[in-house]
């Protein structure tokens, strides 16, 4: 695989360079795997009860939960229209490349991190899971995919790391 | 993120129901237990996750709170070491948006009273 780079254009634009073939199968599966039914584990990590009262958590998985996962969608499926619209890198043999405005970012971000909470919840990952060497992951899928939440931390950092400069959010 | 949203809090959902369902003499009671509960303070706590970045947890902190790097980086590591940090103290409603946004981002979220 190649590097994947990340940067900022003058006009706050983002380009996402270095993409090959294993880096857009790999991108293309972010919104694919959002896109399927998740099972109750996942559900239930990604929208956990907020309190031990169950007037207030009923509350919240009738009026909230639904809110978020309409946010949530909303993030993945921008990520797969920028994805579309990837092109060759004129720069890189073999190599596409994406730009993308300055606040599409933010939906990325949140696609990739969901992706990566998706792949541990559904199987399980622990601490010991994820700080094992990845030498010794194997080729069973419980392995494949937590090596596959390491490559999307990969991604997450270039977000983070270029995004210096977050403003902030108010109440 | 993405796409902003703005939404209506359960507890403010749950006093308008109840202020157009019962009879007087019930509401000025229901509303009144309700403005206690909502005077007391609650605790946003964060808890520890596999998974979540300790980089991308700080920037959250840093984004949902406005707090300095320093500060957020301090409710991170006491989340990953303790496995959970209270980070927000306050008003149930503005802690009621809190548990939203931080959930919004995937942070596991809950809320509880803070006498606990």
């Amino acid at each position: 695989m190649t590097e994947l780079r990340l940067s900022r254009l003058p006009d706050g634009q983002y380009c996402l360079s270095g993409i090959d073939e294993g880096w857009e199968h790999i991108l293309a599966g972010v919104p694919a795997l959002l896109a399927e039914q998740q099972p109750p584990s996942v559900r239930e990590r990604l929208l956990p009860n907020p309190t031990r009262n169950e007037a207030i958590n009923r509350d919240w998985r009738e009026l909230v939960a639904p809110e978020l996962e309409a946010l949530w969608r909303a993030n993945y499926e921008m990520m797969a229209e920028d994805l579309a619209r990837m092109e060759d890198d004129p720069d890189q043999r073999d190599c596409c490349r994406l730009f993308f405005p300055e606040n599409h970012a933010a939906a990325w971000l949140s696609a990739i991190n969901q992706a990566r909470l998706v792949l541990g919840s559904r199987w399980d990952v622990t601490e010991a899971d994820m700080t094992r060497p990845l030498r010794k992951l194997t080729t069973r899928e419980r392995d494949h995919d937590i090596f596959l939440i390491h490559l999307l931390a990969y991604v997450e950092e270039l977000f983070i790391e270029t995004d210096e400069t977050w403003p902030g959010e108010t109440v | 993120m993405g796409t902003e949203i703005h939404s209506s809090s359960p507890e403010r959902l749950r006093v308008r129901a109840a202020t157009t369902t019962v009879d007087p003499g019930t509401i000025e009671t229901v509303t009144e237990k309700t403005k206690g509960d909502l005077a007391k303070p609650w605790n946003v706590v964060v808890q520890n996750d596999p998974i979540n970045l300790m980089s991308y947890v700080t920037m959250v902190f840093q984004k949902v709170f406005g707090y300095p790097r320093q500060k957020a980086e301090l409710l991170m590591m006491e989340v990953h070491t303790r496995g959970r940090s209270i980070v927000w103290t306050g008003g149930r409603e503005p802690a009621e948006h809190y548990v939203r946004v931080l959930q919004q981002y995937h942070l596991w979220t809950i809320l509880e009273p803070a006498e606990q």
